[in-house]
């Protein structure tokens, strides 16, 4: 076959496949049942992603830690964090069994911790703290569309939406609603964890605390009756939780977490039992059915949420 | 055949489609012990389905374009290519037995990761069972489609300007059409631009062939309509890869 011929095949191929990639391709990329959320290798929302979404806790601390201005890893008038007190309440058993193993673990240890020390005298600069917060708030977003069920991601990323001293975004209040209503409706289509319930159920109490905080406006947007609704939608959450833990200890589910993250479901549902009860009273109180000393314990309870 | 045979030989020879086997038939068993399917046995066949088309699509990109280029790149520079044009084996064909050797390993490995998503993670429901057989075959059908002209493309490209250019190459467009076509889509929702939306439009959309979500969330098989017209555009870029492999691809390096 001579060369012209060759080459005009080649043509002839790349004009007809042309021709059809546009043609074919113009219907496809417009067709809505077609499109399909952006998602590398389907990672976000799928069980290896509630595993890597735990797993992000760790880098978060770090940079939480860099961006609230205490460097990386430092601390400020002798106060230790909770990861410092674990590291602590390791070493003592590492002194009275010196074993080759674990004096190679201590030493391991010992390196993590110089790599982290910061040598520099001076404080991070507003613009570095700033950037810092912004990275601690991208990753608590990547680790939330990893797990949008995940309680600890979804309160974390609320409370960064929601407190001006901490977030880096200027919308506040609108983008923390929408964040609590996704996750509520993720959460509720779970039919088989009682898990994500909680987290629906703390992203329902977060919606009514943001209520609460736009009744301090001068012109207050939502009525008590919007909040009532919100306040069901917690009781929903909590009852939904409530028939799904029963349905694993007839299953014997329960059995597969660890008693520590057993205690921690417990604990949750007891916390958001507490917060509900006092925004109910609140809200009776806007209603104008009690007294109104029970917003004073409405208060107090969301100061120690946060 | 003799240049597919030996090709082929020396594929088999080198052994590192073992290594792919082995992940392919293995990780889909194995990664689900450390999801969270571990805490809900439910979870166990989508984490399943993830591993097997998630494994397949990584040895695919990575070993399988790696092995093409490698193959178009010794072709054209240890004479090989030169003594079997010398007996009559055209240009094309070579690339075509060169390709037809790749493609022979990749094509089992397809049709085991879809046998495993078949068998070890179909639904219970007798309903959804027929859609699931559907929709396997027309995942393994794409997924060929899309693959077939980047193996062609990477072997070409590599003969000519290396193997290394040959893979990293033809790995960034499958990873654009993947992943990066959707990052363009996303920039193009929050604001319009008519050069970025003409470049969105005619990229290769290969996230179409990735039908592992429609798996993982039981979203049926594809209606035969837009399946035909999936097939009809992947055609397209297949001949327009053909066309531009044939061009590019030669024999020697002096050619």
């Amino acid at each position: 076959m001579s060369r012209i011929s060759t080459h005009a095949i080649s043509f002839c191929l790349i004009g007809s496949g042309v021709l059809a990639w546009a043609f074919a391709g113009r219907p496809l990329v417009t067709n809505p049942d077609l499109d399909v959320p952006l998602n590398p290798l389907g990672i976000n929302g799928s069980p290896y992603g509630e595993v890597f979404a735990m797993a992000m806790q760790g880098s978060i601390e770090t940079y939480f830690h860099g961006g609230m201005g205490t460097g990386a890893h430092r601390h400020e008038d002798g106060q230790s964090c909770d990861s410092c007190k674990k590291t602590a309440e390791i070493k003592p058993a590492a002194k009275s069994n010196p074993s080759l193993e674990r004096r190679f673990e201590n030493f391991l240890a010992s390196l993590g911790k110089v790599s982290e020390v910061s040598t520099n005298p001076k404080a991070p600069s507003e613009a570095h703290k700033r950037y810092l917060r912004r990275q601690t708030e991208d990753k608590l977003r990547f680790a939330y569309q990893l797990d949008p069920s995940h309680y600890g991601n979804y309160n974390s990323l609320s409370f960064f939406l929601t407190e001006p001293a901490v977030g880096t975004r200027p919308e506040l209040t609108p983008s923390a609603a929408k964040l609590a209503q996704d996750t509520i409706q993720y959460c509720l289509k779970q039919e088989h964890d009682p898990r994500p319930a909680l987290t629906a159920a703390a992203a329902a109490t977060n919606m009514i605390h943001l209520m609460f905080e736009d009744l301090k406006s001068e012109q207050p947007k939502f009525t008590p009756a919007q909040m009532r609704q919100c306040l069901d939608v917690t009781d929903h959450c909590l009852a939904r939780y409530e028939s799904l833990a029963k349905e694993w200890d007839q299953t014997k589910n329960w059995e597969l977490l660890s008693p520590q993250r057993i205690n921690e479901c417990d604990e949750r549902f007891h916390f958001i039992c507490k917060v509900r009860d006092a925004a109910e009273k609140t809200i009776l109180r806007l209603e104008g059915k009690l007294q109104p000393q029970a917003s004073g314990e409405s208060e107090g309870l969301k100061v120690s949420k946060s | 055949m003799r240049l597919f045979r030996l090709t082929f030989a020396t594929i088999l020879q080198r052994k590192a489609w073992a290594i792919c086997a082995f992940a392919v038939i293995a990780l889909p068993f194995a990664l689900p012990l450390i999801s969270s399917a571990t805490e809900k046995p439910l979870l166990v066949q989508p984490a399943r389905i993830l591993a097997a088309w998630g494994t397949l699509w990584t040895c695919t990109l990575l070993w399988g374009l790696f092995t093409a280029a490698r193959e178009g790149e010794t072709n054209a520079k240890t004479g090989v290519g030169e003594y079997f044009q010398t007996t009559g084996v055209s240009a094309t064909r070579q690339l075509f037995e060169i390709w037809l050797a790749v493609f022979s390993f990749v094509a089992p490995l397809t049709i085991i990761t879809a046998l495993i998503c078949q068998f070890a993670a179909k639904p219970a429901d007798p309903a959804e069972q027929a859609m699931w057989w559907t929709l396997n075959l027309q995942y393994a059908a794409l997924f060929l489609l899309v693959t077939a002209p980047l193996l062609a493309l990477a072997t070409a490209l590599a003969s000519r300007f290396g193997g290394i250019t040959g893979f990293t190459v033809t790995l960034l467009i499958a990873i654009y059409g993947l992943y990066g076509v959707g990052y363009i889509e996303h920039m193009l929702k929050l604001e319009e631009n008519p050069i970025l939306r003409g470049l969105w439009v005619y990229s290769p959309h290969y996230s179409f062939a990735d039908l592992t979500q429609r798996l993982l969330f039981k979203r049926g098989s594809l209606p035969a309509g837009a399946f035909w017209n999936m097939t009809l555009y992947f055609a397209g870029i297949f001949a327009v890869y053909l066309g531009l492999s044939r061009l590019t691809f030669r024999t020697k390096l002096s050619a």
